[in-house]
């Protein structure tokens, strides 16, 4: 195996998100147990740690899964994706916390074994009403425990990015098990309006954001050019491109990144080989190009990654004519050094 | 993302789009009501007195006549006596087994020697044969609770058809 383990890289920035986020957590579960305790003072500890738990693992959730398509609508919110695994893993652990304690408060007093007794003990599957909730939460943990074990950049290597994208959309599945585990579990005695409808908001919410990125990224796939004859493919004027920017156009079915930058234009592929994050939504700072995600960086002459780093992506062909960039859509093998084209500077005469 | 990814990602929120709401109302139109202090019976929503005590659950002491014991003339053999026994009211105890035994219990003790003739149920009728002994000696039934593992109740066995089998 080439890849090695190497550990969290720590930094200030990722010391200060996690700071927020577990005083975020100690928070919640103290204001959640106090007001518990004094609005039902009937309420045994145990139930309101249950119920803080898994109120908090829901809203962590809630955050993690609007973090993406909030990013893909506006770049605003990007310095929260850059630590969302820390948050994804958190999320598990509440949840682990969650789901232990309901185990040992409703199943480990019995004389069956606690994780069987999960799934036998209500085996009323036809009833919707009074459906075994229980093992959807189950699943849903399971699910979140593959994605938290697998969230180290040694597995993203290993698996690579397509692969570890793929395995980490099953948070889809989990959401939707979740929702179900609420809603035919705790809704079904719980008469206040108050946690019915924060699960509605937040599952509207959530929907509404993932569904307008999708179909905003619809409409920039459908616009995909083709190529004429020569195989090149006019994509913008130059002018069109911002200095140390990207214009990102739609290829052959794949994104291409053209960037301008000292006089320069390249193009080299849209997708970034750590998280497939969007390069061409990026800059190029100090002669390279950025992935706005976690700060990969590529040179955009050849699309590798400076010494020592090892990453590479397809580059394009690019010529420049007539104040317009033309781009051969025929991807380059990953590394490939490809000549930038050339942008002719206009000269303004000035007269006496 | 790479293409396939996005269209993956477009199918699943779409997917989710359409089944999660239907789970959630679905879910809250099912919604059993839940019993309030107003929609209790009258009886259960009476005023407790403020010194009312929850009474402890009652132990397995021998119930107040709770079966009823027959002898069943010429439904055995020369030398072999039928009885029937008849629960008036459901047993507190749980798997209760009858034995004919020459000794009395002690303790709440099954005694040594006790004969096993069967399971008892509730509010069934129940026919044993007595043992060949029973014949030539004095004896009782005893009811015997297997789960606590001990003596329930003690029945004279009827040495006549109209005899009851009062403890």
């Amino acid at each position: 195996v080439s890849h090695t383990y190497s550990a969290v890289a720590w930094n200030r920035q990722k010391r200060v998100y996690d700071a927020v986020m577990v005083g975020g957590v100690a928070l919640y579960l103290a204001l959640f147990c106090g007001l518990g305790a004094v609005v039902h003072p009937n309420a045994t500890v145990e139930t309101l740690l249950i119920r803080g738990l898994g109120t908090c693992a829901l809203l962590l959730l809630h955050v993690v899964l609007m973090i993406g398509p909030l990013c893909r609508l506006s770049p605003q919110f990007l310095p929260l994706l850059y630590n969302r695994r820390h948050l994804g893993v958190t999320t598990f652990f509440v949840g682990l916390a969650h789901g232990v304690f309901s185990i040992i408060q409703f199943h480990a007093l019995g004389d069956l074994n606690p994780l069987v007794s999960v799934f036998v003990s209500n085996t009323r599957y036809a009833s919707l009403a009074d459906f075994p909730f229980q093992p959807l939460g189950f699943f849903a943990l399971l699910i979140l425990f593959l994605m938290a074990a697998t969230s180290h950049d040694f597995w993203l290597k290993n698996l690579t990015a397509p692969v570890w994208k793929g395995l980490h959309m099953l948070v889809y599945v989990a959401y939707g098990l979740l929702v179900a585990h609420v809603t035919l579990g705790v809704l079904q005695a719980e008469t206040s309006p108050l946690l019915a409808g924060a699960l509605g908001v937040g599952m509207v919410v959530v929907l509404g954001l993932h569904v307008a990125a999708a179909y905003r990224e619809r409409a920039a796939d459908a616009a995909a050019q083709t190529a004429g004859d020569d195989r090149f493919v006019e994509v913008c004027a130059v002018d069109e491109i911002p200095e140390k920017r990207a214009r990102v156009v739609a290829l052959s079915g794949e994104r291409v990144a053209v960037f301008k930058y000292d006089g320069q234009v390249s193009a080299i592929s849209n997708v970034c080989q750590h998280q497939n994050g969007p390069l061409g939504e990026g800059k190029v700072i100090d002669g390279c190009v950025t992935c706005p995600w976690h700060g990969y960086q590529y040179l955009p002459c050849s699309g590798a990654s400076p010494a020592p780093f090892t990453e590479k992506v397809p580059t394009f062909n690019v010529r420049v004519a007539g104040g317009k960039v033309f781009v051969d859509p025929r991807p380059n093998p990953p590394g490939t050094r490809v000549e930038p084209a050339r942008v002719i500077e206009k000269k303004v005469r000035v007269s006496a | 993302m790479t293409q396939a990814l996005r269209q993956r990602h477009r199918t699943l929120v779409t997917a989710l789009a359409l089944a999660l709401p239907t789970v959630f109302l679905s879910g809250l139109l099912v919604r059993q009501p839940v019993p309030a202090s107003g929609s209790l019976p009258t009886a259960l929503t009476g005023s407790t007195p403020s010194e009312a005590r929850i009474a402890p659950p009652e132990r397995s002491g021998p119930p107040e006549s709770p079966v009823a014991v027959r002898l069943l003339p010429g439904a055995g053999s020369a030398t072999e006596a039928v009885i029937e026994l008849q629960t008036a009211r459901e047993l507190s105890a749980p798997d209760v087994l009858v034995y004919w035994s020459a000794a009395e219990p002690e303790a709440g003790r099954l005694p040594a020697g006790a004969t096993l003739l069967g399971p008892l149920k509730d509010t069934q009728a129940a026919r044993f044969a007595l043992p060949e002994r029973a014949a030539s000696a004095a004896g009782r039934l005893i009811l015997y609770g297997l789960a606590r593992q001990e003596v329930v109740a003690t029945l004279q066995v009827p040495t006549s058809p109209r005899e009851g089998g009062a403890p």
